[in-house]
């Protein structure tokens, strides 16, 4: 929220190749980043550019070719996979472009799942977590349902909830409007400015300009670099042309 | 027709392609459809097979029986025969018969042959007409003019088919026979069913009848007049028995028993025989449920190929046919190689006959081969099998679901449930069965078990038996008989390696002889109480010989001679029932139900031996008597010879026909067999079966095992995303893991849990079998017993978690990025 928040985030000179029948694909080289606690971070920048690459490396998801990664000051770049695992719950929460519901569990338990994977938290406290969660994107009336009866907004704020209820240190959102229409999208993005207004710290990658300019800091990737806005716009008029 | 033509065509080229699925589904319907043909080429050959006897259906075996006592089917005794042959209304014939050994003579070398001595009628009666020469005539009953008829194979194989056979003179035990006929080839001793020895022989003469109601020693048969029911048969023949009961004290608890002679030749074999044909139905069942499953995932790809056929015009019927089609190509595939393994597997099938060791007897002797009924048996089952496994799947397949498919985006929530419900009450069904199988296969495992622990009384390893019969002229005076074997047994004691040697009417599990006896204490009992026991002559080496303790007293020695105090060893069971509480030496016995019957002595009991279980191991200890062959040289038959060697009995097979021979060229050796071989014989079905279940369980196990890993690993790869989704949130290896096995153990459990009501209903039927089956199915095992419930439980909860392992640690191994891109 402020400059004075400590920093959360801290990547330097990251790079990722990915190795497919021969061909190296660099899908991030060199990226520097901070992300301070509260802070409203969008990231923007052509599609394959390498943003949702970034956000995996981000969310843990991934592990970097090269480069340092500290969460909350700790070196996280190579830790097993149970670590990754651990920290992945209890300090992320993620929310997709297609939502990523579990078809087969209901709208509450999607939202409890991943506090299934925290060991001693008791039932009650579960409770208490995923009905305010629910509360807090306006769901809690829905908790019986399955996704698949639900619309696509009202399964984005389910999964916004999700998202919530492991208290994470920051939310990780890869384009979280995509596969919303303009309206419900809209609705998203406020639940989303709420969150932050409300302390959340959050990352998104969006190409939507009317989004981008909500976040408190936008940085732009092209070819899995972070470039300057005019830049690239340059750069974006030079593969045009 | 075209149609079908056109989709043969496109079933063959589509199973072609996937050779994998068409690969994995062929060898599981083999194995299904081989088991089936294995057990039902037995079943046709043993339980469908006609007697080769006219209108075998009227033919009855007449046994005595005397509940009371516990004898159900007992040889009859003369008299009562000769009664029921003048008195019946309700048989057209009736014949007896006499089961033989005889020397067959006159041809080097000498030969035992097992034969029979029967009524003039017996071949009329059973419908038979000789190939060469004439069936016996009504004079040559008696004995002073005795024929003889042999059979195809002894003619083949003794006299080379000689043509002028009949009209000569045979020489069986000494005694020369006119040979009037020779029988067709196919004809042997099958009425005697398991008892059957492959007679070579049959000869007439059996006038006179032993005398005396006590002495039951002929076979009887008899055959029904066409207007008479079995029922109506019995009835009569009970008032008769009831009769000859009240007319002879001696006959009293004695009434008779008739037993279709077709049931009687299988008895043995059907409750076996049917409990395996239920076996390999549920291992079809299961291989059925596997295929169905392989079917509905791929159904589930090829949903967009159905929805182009629907499409341009197809209806569903077509589609149904269609795949309906490639079922019946795999099944067919799936029976054509069966039908090899199931050749090959019934020949295994041969050993359920107890007496297949020794010789390839009775109705299992039957050729196995594949014939008419077996390939359409097979050919049945594997269209019936196509369907089973085929019309869900294709329904399923076929329902149309056009606009989801053709979109290929769309997921169609509800028809994937069903399919999965569907894959998942497979699997469970599949566990159902199998632990169904498993249970019946413990159960069998547990009575050979017990079985095995069953104490038989003496040590069977190292000894060999032989059969040494004495006949002829020379041997008529009993003490030729008693210096042939003291030398013999002198002889073969020197050999190198032998420990001891003996010879003896009576083997223990070889046959034995219920005498009647009385003891001095007790000497006049109530006719029909008379007490009994087998009856065994012995030489003094015997018990050392079969290390048959000795509990009190001393064994026979030479001096126990003619000329000395008759005496006799009781077993402890004797001893205890009739001298409960005292010191049975010096005890006296008589072996006539007479007290006052003045050709018997009274023989003082000089010892005590330890119990043998001389019925088998199926059956309790009986008293025995044994007496010294020195004083008892004319009961002594058959003369068996058993010799205990350091080492392999076998290898003293040919010092003994050496020994036989200096002594007495004439005299064959045969029956040879070890004392192993010999205890094995009454548990060779149970072992059998037991081998045999206990594979089919395995198949079961194996296919269950391939069930459950076939549909866990599809799950696995349906739910990739949502895998991928939960790792994102956090979920490590082990809980993604656990994900999939609990899954796949949920499903076991619920199979487990549905095979428990199998399983009650299987042991419900176990207890449900009259006791005799379930005794020689089951020995005294209870068929409910929890903890085996619990142990086949455990055994297919292992296994599941063993299957789903695989699927589970590729789950575990699932890359998020990927899994997360893909949607
Ligand atoms: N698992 C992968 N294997 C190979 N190449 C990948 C993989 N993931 C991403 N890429 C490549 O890396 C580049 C960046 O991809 P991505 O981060 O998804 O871009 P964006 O989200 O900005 O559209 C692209 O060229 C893409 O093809
Ligand atoms: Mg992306």
């Amino acid at each position: 929220m402020t400059d004075l928040g400590q920093s959360l985030i801290e990547i330097e000179d990251l790079t990722k190749v990915f190795y497919t029948d021969e061909v190296e694909t660099h899908a991030l080289s060199g990226v520097h980043l901070g992300i301070r606690k509260g802070e409203y971070v969008a990231i923007s920048g052509p599609s394959g550019c390498g943003k949702s690459t970034l956000l995996s490396i981000l969310g843990l998801l991934d592990t970097p070719t090269g480069g340092k990664y500290l969460l909350n000051g700790e070196p996280v770049e190579s830790l097993d996979f149970a670590a990754r695992s651990r920290i992945r719950n209890r300090e992320i929460g993620f929310i997709f472009q297609s939502f990523n519901l579990i078809g087969d569990l209901t709208v509450y338990e999607n939202v409890e799942l991943p506090l299934t994977y925290r060991q001693r938290m008791p039932s009650a406290e579960r409770k208490k977590r995923v009905m305010e969660s629910l509360e807090r994107v306006s769901m809690a009336h829905r908790v019986r349902h399955y996704p698949s009866q639900l619309s696509g907004g009202q399964q984005q704020r389910v999964a916004v909830a999700r998202a919530l209820a492991g208290h994470p240190s920051i939310l990780l959102a890869d384009e979280p409007t995509g596969n919303l229409d303009s309206h419900n999208g809209e609705a998203v993005m406020e639940l989303l400015r709420d969150l932050h207004r409300e302390g959340a710290t959050i990352c998104m990658v969006t190409h939507d300009p009317r989004f981008v300019k909500q976040a408190e800091r936008e940085i732009h990737l092209f070819d899995g670099k972070v470039v300057a806005e005019e830049e690239l716009r340059k750069l974006m008029q030079e593969t045009q042309a | 027709m075209k149609g079908f033509v056109h989709d043969l065509r496109y079933a063959m080229r589509q199973l072609r392609r996937s050779s994998g699925f068409t690969a994995i589904a062929v060898l599981t319907l083999m194995s299904g459809i081989g088991a089936n043909t294995a057990i039902f080429s037995v079943v046709n050959a043993v339980l469908l097979k006609p007697l080769p006897y006219k209108d075998s259906s009227r033919l009855v075996v007449v046994w005595q029986q005397n509940p009371h006592r516990g004898w159900f089917e007992n040889e009859v005794s003369g008299a009562n025969f000769l009664d029921w042959q003048k008195q019946n209304h309700v048989f057209t014939g009736m014949a007896a018969f006499e089961s033989l050994f005889l020397n067959l003579t006159g041809h080097s070398p000498p030969q035992e042959i097992a034969g029979e001595r029967v009524s003039a009628n017996f071949f009329s009666l059973l419908g038979i007409k000789p190939l060469r020469g004439r069936l016996f005539l009504p004079e040559e009953e008696s004995q002073d003019r005795a024929a003889a008829i042999v059979s195809y194979s002894l003619w083949q194989q003794h006299y080379g088919g000689d043509p002028a056979l009949v009209g000569r003179q045979i020489f069986l035990n000494g005694k020369s026979y006119p040979l009037i006929g020779i029988l067709p080839p196919g004809i042997s001793d099958d009425y005697l069913g398991i008892e059957a020895q492959q007679s070579q022989v049959w000869i007439s003469g059996i006038e006179p009848f032993a005398e005396g109601r006590e002495f039951h020693e002929y076979h009887a048969i008899a055959r029904l007049r066409p207007d008479v029911t079995l029922t109506q048969a019995q009835a009569e023949m009970n008032t008769m028995a009831a009769r000859i009961e009240q007319q002879y004290p001696e006959s009293r608890g004695w009434g008779v028993a008739l037993v279709r002679m077709h049931d009687q030749v299988v008895e043995y074999f059907r409750p076996a025989l049917l409990l395996l044909l239920g076996a390999v139905g549920t291992v079809l069942l299961i291989a059925c449920a596997n295929v169905a499953n392989l079917l509905l995932v791929r159904g589930a790809s090829r949903r967009k190929e159905f929805a182009i056929r629907t499409a341009v015009g197809a209806c569903r019927w077509q589609i149904i046919r269609q795949l309906l089609v490639e079922s019946l190509l795999l099944s067919l595939a799936g029976g054509a190689m069966g039908l090899g393994f199931g050749a090959w597997g019934s020949q295994i099938l041969v050993r359920l006959s107890p007496t297949a060791q020794q010789t390839t007897a009775g109705a299992i002797s039957t050729p196995l081969g594949l014939n008419g009924l077996v390939l359409l048996f097979t050919f049945m089952v594997a269209v019936a099998t196509a369907i089973v496994f085929g019309l869900a799947p294709a329904m399923s397949a076929s329902k149309p679901h056009l606009n989801h498919a053709l979109n290929e985006s769309g997921r169609s929530f509800s028809a994937s449930l069903q399919r999965r419900n569907l894959r998942s009450a497979l699997v469970i069904c599949e566990f159902a069965l199998a632990l169904s199988l498993l249970l019946s296969a413990a159960l069998m495992i547990k009575a050979l078990a017990h079985l095995h622990r069953t104490a038989i009384g003496f040590n069977p390893n190292n000894v060999l038996s032989v059969k040494i019969p004495l006949e002829g002229s020379q041997y008529q005076d009993p003490g030729r008989q008693i210096e042939f074997f003291r030398q013999f047994l002198n002889r073969i004691e020197a050999l190198p390696g032998v420990e001891s040697a003996t010879v003896s009417r009576g083997v223990p599990m070889n046959g034995w002889a219920g005498w009647n006896f009385v003891t001095a204490d007790n000497s006049h009992p109530a006719a029909g109480d008379v007490p009994d026991a087998n009856y065994v002559v012995v030489a003094p080496h015997y018990f050392r010989t079969l290390q048959v303790p000795l509990r009190k007293g001393r064994i026979f020695t030479e001096s126990d001679s003619k000329a000395a105090e008759p005496v006799a060893i009781v077993s402890e069971s004797l001893a205890l029932r009739y001298w409960p509480g005292q010191d049975p030496i010096g005890k006296r016995l008589k072996v006539s139900s007479d007290a006052k019957d003045k050709t018997q002595p009274w023989l003082t009991v000089v010892g005590v031996a330890g119990n043998v279980r001389t019925q088998g191991q199926y059956a309790p200890f009986i008293p025995e008597i044994y007496v010294p062959y020195t004083q008892y040289p004319w009961v002594l038959s058959p003369r068996n010879v058993l010799v205990r060697s350091r080492g392999d009995p076998l290898a003293l097979v040919p010092a003994i026909q050496r020994e036989v021979a200096a002594l007495d060229k004439d005299v064959p050796v045969s029956a040879l067999a070890t004392m192993d071989e010999i205890v094995s014989g009454p548990v060779q079905q149970g072992r059998t079966i037991m081998w045999l279940l206990g594979g089919f369980a395995a198949l079961a196990l194996l296919l269950a095992a391939v069930g459950i890993y076939s549909v866990i690993s599809y799950a696995v790869s349906q739910r990739t995303h949502e895998i991928g989704v939960r790792i994102a949130l956090g979920a490590d290896r082990d809980a993604i893991t656990g994900l999939v096995l609990r899954h796949g153990i949920s499903l076991s459990l619920l199979g487990v849990a549905a095979g428990w009501l199998g399983a009650l209903g299987i042991a419900r039927l176990f207890a449900a079998l009259p006791f005799q089956i379930r005794w020689l199915l089951l020995f005294d095992v209870r068929p409910a017993d929890p903890l085996m419930f619990a142990c086949v439980s455990a055994v297919l909860a292992t296994v599941a978690v063993l299957a789903c392992f695989i699927p589970a640690r590729r789950a575990a191994r699932v890359d998020p990025i990927r899994a997360l891109r893909y949607e």
